[in-house]
């Protein structure tokens, strides 16, 4: 059985004057162990069907199933890792990773050995004592991750979670996550718009189209790890996918400029990443 | 501070040039022979005393209910458009005009002051509290709820954390209201404390002794804005990493 499966989920919206069909229709399967990562345009509903996954927003149609059972709300075998990491900044690295142990009634010792365990797994035992805002993005984020894994969730959702560092810090926790991921052996389904990012990552990536939010395409990436941002194989793989993506951005941008706009000359029918000799 | 020296100078030459009579522009010596004098009678530390005691129980009770009321305001949309408009429009009432209400039903007593102080102190603390946790970043809440946070501690361990800079503001804004409300109370209303003292002064024509008492009120002002609310305000801001400097 998949760990986790979504069937014919529909997303509305209501806005001010139409509603917004983010989800249409979305059927996919999350194996157990998968990383799986979704990409798209923004918009495309891709951080939606994360929350859903996630509990924290229902779908307008379709059911959500973890082993199974119906998806009904939030809970811990489901961890977030948010954008901005959402770490508590009245709570130290210590104690931000402690919170959800104690939500969990774990008494006081347990709670920082285990805390202290996780912060040693994203190498930031020195900086227990530290409060989120003297740590650098990364650290935050690292932090974020060991909060999430600290509550041994089955699955791991993670909603764009690099998009604020820059690209060094980026491709240090690439390799830090997977190495998370081989040891943990977690579920984790992961959202990004960055397409390398996604091919650097995923045993699949599932490309949703905008406007209504749909699965385009499905690229499953059987590429050797440990898998690096500017490896020849990870951007032939990422320029495939950008490809798929780009025909679904002419037409969705159709929608958002007048008729006027011409999509040869604004450059977006250019390819994005340089194409490579014929190798 | 140079300033302030320069001030008490020009002050006590001014009441030696004897332009208004002594009575009515006593120097500063003599004011602070007066303050030294109520100091020793302990007529001062007593009126003092009293009025402290009534505002930290009025402002105690203020900050307990305007907490746990504007909590409520900020997560439940009905009781904000009820009682919250309410409020609303009752700050815009300055607190001294509950007094003639408040001894109608209270009497010639403390509880009618508490009153006073209370309805001064409240409403900015149960404002601020609201604006504080309506202003919490969504985010912490969700962050919260996928941890399996219950909902009694998503409001004592999330929500209020998160809003403690606000609900400061809201404090020490409550309570400079509460001290205007209760010295306008005790001018008003014969009761001791530091309002009543200086109302004496002013029937006993001793303009030293009003001069004394206000320099204590000031004095009570700036202790607690600048000592006690400013460091407060300083560890928060510097652990929640507001701090600019």
């Amino acid at each position: 059985m998949a760990k986790l499966s979504i069937r014919g989920v529909c997303k509305r919206f209501e806005g001010r004057g139409a509603d917004v069909q983010a989800l249409e229709n979305i059927h996919l399967d999350v194996q157990n162990g998968e990383f799986l990562v979704l990409v798209g345009p923004s918009g495309c509903g891709k951080s939606t069907l994360l929350n859903l996954i996630a509990g924290l927003d229902r779908p307008s149609s379709g059911e959500l199933l973890e082993d199974g059972r119906p998806i009904t709300g939030p809970g811990r075998d489901r961890s977030v890792v948010f954008q901005d990491g959402a770490l508590f900044p009245w709570l130290t690295a210590q104690g931000n990773i402690e919170f959800g142990l104690k939500q969990m009634g774990l008494p006081g010792r347990k709670r920082a050995e285990r805390a202290a365990h996780y912060l040693s797994m994203v190498h930031l035992s020195p900086f227990a004592d530290s409060l989120p805002h003297e740590l650098s993005g990364g650290m935050r984020q690292r932090v974020a991750i060991a909060r999430a894994l600290a509550l041994d969730p089955e699955v791991l959702l993670m909603d764009e979670p690099f998009s604020a560092l820059d690209a060094q810090t980026r491709e240090d926790l690439y390799g830090q996550l997977v190495e998370l991921w081989e040891q943990t052996g977690k579920t984790i389904v992961f959202v990004t718009h960055n397409v390398r990012e996604a091919v650097c990552l995923a045993n699949r990536v599932v490309l949703f189209a905008a406007r209504p939010g749909r699965i385009a395409a499905e690229f499953p990436i059987h590429l050797d790890r440990p898998r690096f941002p500017d490896d020849v194989d990870v951007a032939r793989a990422a320029q495939e996918i950008s490809h798929a993506l780009r025909g679904d951005r002419v037409r969705a941008r159709r929608e958002e400029y007048d008729e006027k706009w011409d999509p040869e000359e604004s450059g977006v029918l250019r390819p994005v990443a340089c194409r490579l000799g014929s190798r | 501070m140079a300033f302030f020296v320069l001030l008490l100078a020009a002050w006590e030459v001014v009441s030696r040039l004897g332009v208004w009579d002594a009575t009515l522009f006593p120097s500063p010596g003599q004011v602070a022979l007066t303050l030294w004098r109520s100091l020793r009678d302990g007529s001062l530390l007593l009126a003092t005393g009293v009025s402290l005691r009534r505002i930290l129980v009025g402002y105690g009770i203020s900050l307990l209910v305007g907490t746990v009321l504007g909590v409520l305001l900020a997560r439940f949309r009905w009781l904000e458009e009820t009682v919250g408009s309410l409020v609303m429009g009752l700050q815009t009432l300055p607190s001294i005009c509950w007094l003639p209400l408040a001894l109608l039903w209270f009497g010639l007593n403390d509880r009618a002051i508490l009153f006073v102080v209370v309805m001064g102190a409240l409403l900015s603390v149960t404002v601020a509290v609201q604006d504080g946790v309506k202003n919490v970043p969504p985010v912490y809440l969700r962050a919260a709820q996928t941890m399996g946070t219950r909902p009694l501690a998503l409001y004592t361990q999330v929500l209020l954390p998160a809003s403690l800079p606000a609900i400061l503001t809201g404090a020490k804004l409550g309570w400079s209201f509460a001290w205007r409300s209760l010295m306008a109370g005790e001018l008003l209303f014969v009761s001791m404390g530091l309002g009543h003292m200086l109302m004496m002064g002013r029937e006993l024509a001793d303009m030293s002794q009003v001069l004394a008492v206000m320099g204590v009120i000031v004095a009570l002002g700036l202790f607690t804005d600048r000592i006690i609310f400013g460091v407060l305000e300083e560890r928060v801001r510097e652990r929640w990493g507001l701090a600019t400097a």
